[in-house]
């Protein structure tokens, strides 16, 4: 115990500068635009499995939530159709606060904050251990755990974002238990990487790259020793375990009727197929760019982790490259095919997963929409990538001290420099651009996609109306900025009146993050009617989060 | 045996890679310009302005040129009898 606190002293208190800042600072997130529909999910799931099995002692309070949300957000997806959804993250929390019997909304909203944070946090914890055993020189394992936690956009979701960073939080964890199964393979070990594979897959469809990839590695494993009989085992025994623990755990696959399996990936696919603006055009959302994904890394991650990431993909790439050139029917030295040792392994199923999300994405028309927040899982194959540049860097250089001390001031001195960005765009981190993207490129894209300053602008016209009863509020953009009263005093409900996006110009206030569905050149419904003027801005960093209008007098 | 299942699985890949690096991504690309330029907003937009403009044109005292109308009586004419000449 003693040598594992001494050992890890560092990443200790690490995490408990990470645990305090995050204790400090997690009430200062607005609310999420997924938030309301997946605390929705949570009791809708939770009320199910109450009537099923049965535990009088909660029912009462689960259904009258469950009929709260229903009153208050009338305009949310019906849970019933739009099943698709995990529970892993909803149905716990929505459990947690039918137990504790939270009154207050704020309360419900920073729970789940902090629980995400945690899981975050907990991830990164995961990750640490991930690179300890792989790279376990040159205090790599706490360089990767620092660039993963600080990651500007990563960081800011962590807070409000229970799908995406939840998603990348569980991915994270999922390679650990791969590699804990590869270092020392047992059915034990197998079963709970299975385990955490249907968590995955349940968490994000895409997922399901995950097992595919495993059992595909297996499958070049058996080619590579002959060891048909210990693989044919192992892959039935994962099949077998995934696919139980996956149906025990995802309500998708219980409602799902046998003439429906055959249209199991429809679901997925369903998209209002709004208008996007990106790259200063406006696209429909199914006909997007074939660059919109790798666009929006190059902009939004700093330019220091995408260096190393590009050089770290590209060392990995032609080691597997020149790997497969040397392949043979029969080796004189014992050695599998693609690999050399567990470490390199871990190296080549990584990659291999990495080029699996890459093929889906060029050859699947995927729908999107809020930047690239459906693939922050990426954000994983980045700080590994850049981790395995660095042990390659470092090594090289190892009997240069002067050389190595160099490198580790400028990674701290650019990782100052990310540290002073998350201060200044605290807490709307999630809409960081890095230092090669220009203000006036900035302006090309959609920014607060996920309506995080709702609670911002209602904040600031209650401190601006303090005399008025009643205050009209009106909104002129694709956000629902009604939901946002969740996050302040129920006291002060009664004193907003939301008109939504029509009669605007009978508004108090009117305000917009400059998010729509629509193509606003032509589309008109978002315009400021001209009996209002600019009464606040908010730009950080030459991104601009949003605009609040107020009448003329 | 062996060596012929990763050969297949390169080439396998690699023709999937290029077919949608080539084909695939002219398909895909023609079909994006195709359904973004016909964008709802674009056409409801188009279909107002066409509108005012009408409205515009009548508040004109005229809405053509006399040489204008000239031609175009000449052509509806002609056009006129060689649709009757086709009977």
């Amino acid at each position: 115990m003693k040598t594992l606190f001494k050992d890890n002293l560092s990443i200790i208190f690490l995490s408990l500068i990470f645990l305090i800042l995050g204790f400090f600072t997690y009430q200062d997130y607005g609310v999420g635009i997924e938030e309301h529909f997946q605390r929705k999910s949570g009791f809708y799931w939770l009320n199910y499995l109450i009537n099923i099995f049965g535990d009088g002692s909660i029912q009462e309070t689960a259904t009258n939530k469950y009929n709260e949300i229903l009153i208050f957000t009338p305009n949310l997806f019906d849970i019933q159709t739009y099943n698709i959804y995990g529970i892993l993250f909803d149905l716990p929390l929505a459990f947690l606060e039918t137990l504790i019997d939270i009154k207050e909304p704020q309360e419900y909203f920073y729970l789940r904050h902090i629980t995400n944070f945690l899981i975050f946090l907990l991830s990164g914890l995961f990750l640490y251990a991930l690179l300890k055993r792989r790279f376990n020189k040159y205090h790599i394992p706490i360089i990767g755990f620092v660039l993963y936690i600080l990651t500007p956009r990563m960081y800011g979701n962590s807070f409000f974002d229970g799908k995406d960073l939840f998603f990348l939080s569980i991915f994270t964890i999922n390679f650990y238990f791969y590699f804990k199964f590869i270092d020392k393979k047992n059915y034990r070990n197998l079963i709970i990487l299975a385990i955490f594979c249907a968590l995955t897959t349940s968490t994000r469809i895409i997922g399901l790259l995950f097992p595919l990839c495993f059992l595909f590695l297996l499958f070049l494993s058996s080619l590579s020793n002959n060891k048909n009989n210990i693989m044919l085992k192992y892959s039935v025994v994962f099949i077998s375990s995934y696919l139980i623990f996956l149906y025990l755990h995802w309500p998708y696959l219980w409602t799902l009727n046998l003439n429906e399996i055959l249209n199991f990936f429809k679901p997925f696919f369903y998209s209002m197929n709004p208008t996007v603006f990106f790259n200063g055009e406006f696209y429909k959302s199914k006909y997007l760019p074939i660059y919109y994904v790798p666009l929006w890394i190059l902009i939004t991650t700093p330019v220091y982790y995408l260096l190393m990431f590009f050089i770290g993909f590209y060392l990995q790439f032609s080691k597997m490259f020149k790997r497969l050139l040397t392949i043979r029917e029969i080796y004189k030295k014992k050695r599998d095919d693609l690999w050399n040792s567990n470490n390199e392994q871990l190296d080549v199923f990584i990659f291999f997963n990495l080029f699996a999300i890459m093929i889906l994405f060029l050859s699947v028309n995927l729908v999107l929409i809020s930047g690239w927040r459906h693939f922050y899982f990426l954000n994983f194959f980045i700080i590994y990538f850049s981790c395995y540049f660095l042990y390659n860097l470092f090594e090289i250089l190892k009997r240069q001290k002067k050389a190595l001390i160099s490198i580790y001031i400028i990674l701290i001195v650019f990782t100052g420099e990310v540290v002073y960005k998350l201060i200044i765009y605290h807490p709307y981190q999630s809409s960081y651009f890095n230092n090669i993207t220009s203000e006036i490129y900035k302006k090309k894209f959609q920014i607060d996609t996920q309506s995080l300053s709702r609670t911002d602008a209602i904040k600031e016209i209650l401190r601006d109306s303090k005399n008025k009863e009643k205050i009209i509020i009106g909104t002129a953009s694709w956000t629902p900025l009604e939901d946002a009263r969740s996050m302040i005093k129920k006291e002060l409900w009664n004193r907003l009146i939301f008109t939504g996006t029509s009669n605007k110009e009978k508004a108090d206030y009117i305000y917009s993050n400059h998010y729509y569905e629509v193509n606003n050149l032509f589309n008109k419904k978002y315009e400021i009617p001209e009996n209002f003027y600019l009464y606040k801005k908010l730009v950080i960093n030459g991104t601009h989060i949003y605009s609040l209008y107020k009448r003329k007098i | 045996m062996k060596l012929f299942i990763y050969k297949s699985l390169i080439i396998i890949f690699l023709v999937f890679v290029l077919f949608h690096t080539t084909v695939g991504y002219v398909i895909r690309d023609y079909e994006a310009k195709i359904y973004n330029s016909f964008d709802k907003d674009k056409i409801v937009y188009l279909r107002q302005k066409i509108r005012e403009e009408i409205k515009d044109s009548l508040d004109n005292e005229r809405i053509l040129s006399a040489e204008d109308a000239l031609l175009l009586n000449k052509f509806i004419n002609k056009i006129r009898s060689e649709i009757n000449s086709s009977e």
